[in-house]
């Protein structure tokens, strides 16, 4: 018996080592720094992709050159596209471009002896000021007043919908909100522990739906709505985890807690990641999915708020 | 002298002619008489349209026709299911073609990509471009290390919830 528990024990221990491990190898895997050069007279096959890193093309690519808020800069040649997500996008003198250049919310600069022999496509089909607006606020750029400006109109937007889908959820499911809450007063850390697992596991889902929308082509416009559908468990485990935070401060052995209790305790657990967003978008996307995978994770162990606590937190 | 049994077997004899069904009927009528002397049965009145519900709830097709209709929707669904299917591959195979291969290559079947649907399908496949590339950038081994590490982290979620202390709500009010 005594085997079987240190063997279990051992399991569990092993377990836990690898999702640390997990969770912290995509950091490796992903981080660039610097820019990407391909100097005069290089010759890379294939495609060209960075996510926050500037390129500077002055030699030869066969495939694409792709970045996710990274500028490009082109003095040589593209035998493919050439497409940035929030940088700008420069032609300079002999650059060639044999595919099309898209910029989405960055500027396209094009020398008059630059050649593209596709199309040059802004983001006018949304709105190009818009455009930018959105992707520097998700960048962290806040250089200008605009750019405070709109990262101020998007956190106070985002605070409301937050609040509203909060006061929402406690409508609609005052008992299993109530319920979660119970399990995350219960089992505070397998909670926390449980919801990063879900988060990793729904962002690796996501990842490769988002592959397969993009596939699609038609498909891709679905994706931010599928990235939105994605967040509203998180918005019922920020509730979950501000009620069971109001229920812990005012000692509330009763289950009905005050709607507006718990909606001013979301906001002072959204507020941190609205500001933290001034700093780095990052960090402040880090510290929200800290903080509602605590709940979310209680929302999975009571199945939705379905199941309690065998050994209730509260009132033993 | 005739024994009391005598009269049933008169009766016994009596119904050697009978048809079976005359012989049922009689035998219903005996059994009622003898228990409307206990009062019994007590008839009730049925509940009011319980006829109309009956046969509203039956089905308009005979059996035979029904079954039929149902093997008829079976083969629609699997006709229908099969035609999203192939819809969702050939887009997939149109997409990956114009990003793995020729990017004006599927809006060029629609005009010369410089404005309508030829347009909004270049833009599109570059839109999807930076995305695609950006998943299958790091290459097949970290795919593969993904799949993998996706499997243990399932694996390990499905412990932490299937080893949790949990009931069901047994409290009034909930």
């Amino acid at each position: 018996m005594n085997m079987r528990i240190d063997r279990d024990r051992r399991r569990q221990v092993c377990g836990w080592l690898l999702v640390v491990a997990l969770v912290l190898l995509p950091g490796v895997v992903y981080a660039q720094e610097g820019a990407l050069v391909v100097s005069r007279g290089e010759q890379v096959v294939g495609d060209v992709a960075t996510i926050q890193r500037h390129i500077r093309i002055e030699g030869m690519v066969q495939g694409d050159v792709t970045s996710w808020f990274g500028s490009i800069y082109i003095q040589g040649t593209v035998a493919g596209d050439v497409v940035s997500y929030g940088g700008s996008i420069t032609l300079d003198d002999g650059a060639r471009v044999d595919g099309s250049v898209l910029g989405m919310g960055g500027e396209v600069q094009q020398h008059h002896s630059a050649r593209v022999a596709g199309q040059l496509i802004g983001d006018a089909f949304i709105g190009k000021q818009m455009t930018a607006s959105l992707l520097n606020v998700a960048d962290g750029q806040h250089s200008t007043p605009t750019a405070w400006l709109h990262y101020v109109l998007v956190s106070v937007a985002l605070c409301g919908l937050v609040l509203a889908l909060a006061a929402l959820s406690m409508l609609i499911w005052p008992h299993r909100i109530t319920r979660t809450s119970e399990v995350l007063l219960a089992m505070p850390w397998r909670s926390l522990l449980l919801g990063l697992l879900t988060t990793l596991l729904l962002g690796t889902l996501l990842l490769f739906g988002a592959l397969l929308l993009a596939l699609s082509l038609v498909g891709l416009p679905l994706l931010l709505v599928l990235v939105l559908l994605a967040h509203l468990p998180y918005v019922y485990g920020l509730v979950s985890l501000a009620l069971a935070l109001v229920r812990r401060v005012t000692e509330a052995q009763q289950r009905r807690v005050a709607l507006w209790a718990v909606v001013l305790a979301t906001l002072v657990l959204f507020v941190p990641v609205v500001l933290v967003a001034a700093i780095s978008t990052l960090l402040s996307a880090a510290l929200f999915y800290l903080l509602a995978s605590a709940g979310l994770g209680a929302a999975v162990l009571s199945r939705g708020g379905v199941l309690v606590p065998a050994v209730p937190a509260m009132g033993r | 002298m005739r024994s009391k049994y005598d009269h049933n077997h008169d009766v016994t004899h009596a119904n050697e002619s009978l048809s079976p069904e005359a012989d049922a009927m009689q035998e219903d009528a005996r059994l009622r008489q003898m228990l409307a002397a206990y009062g019994q049965p007590d008839r009730l009145e049925p509940p009011p349209g319980a006829t109309a519900r009956v046969l509203a709830s039956l089905p308009d097709l005979p059996p035979a026709a029904a079954a039929a209709s149902q093997r008829r929707s079976a083969r629609l669904l699997v006709l229908l299911r099969a035609a999203v299917l192939a819809a969702v591959l050939m887009l997939v195979a149109l997409g990956s073609w114009g990003i793995f291969v020729d990017s004006a290559g599927v809006a060029r079947l629609f005009g010369d990509t410089a404005g309508g649907v030829s347009y909004v399908l270049l833009t599109l496949v570059l839109l999807a471009k930076p995305l695609v590339l950006a998943l299958l950038g790091p290459g097949a081994a970290v795919l593969a290390a993904m799949v993998l590490a996706f499997a243990l982290l399932a694996w390990a979620w499905w412990l932490l919830v299937r080893q949790a202390p949990l009931a069901q709500p047994t409290g009034a009010g909930l």
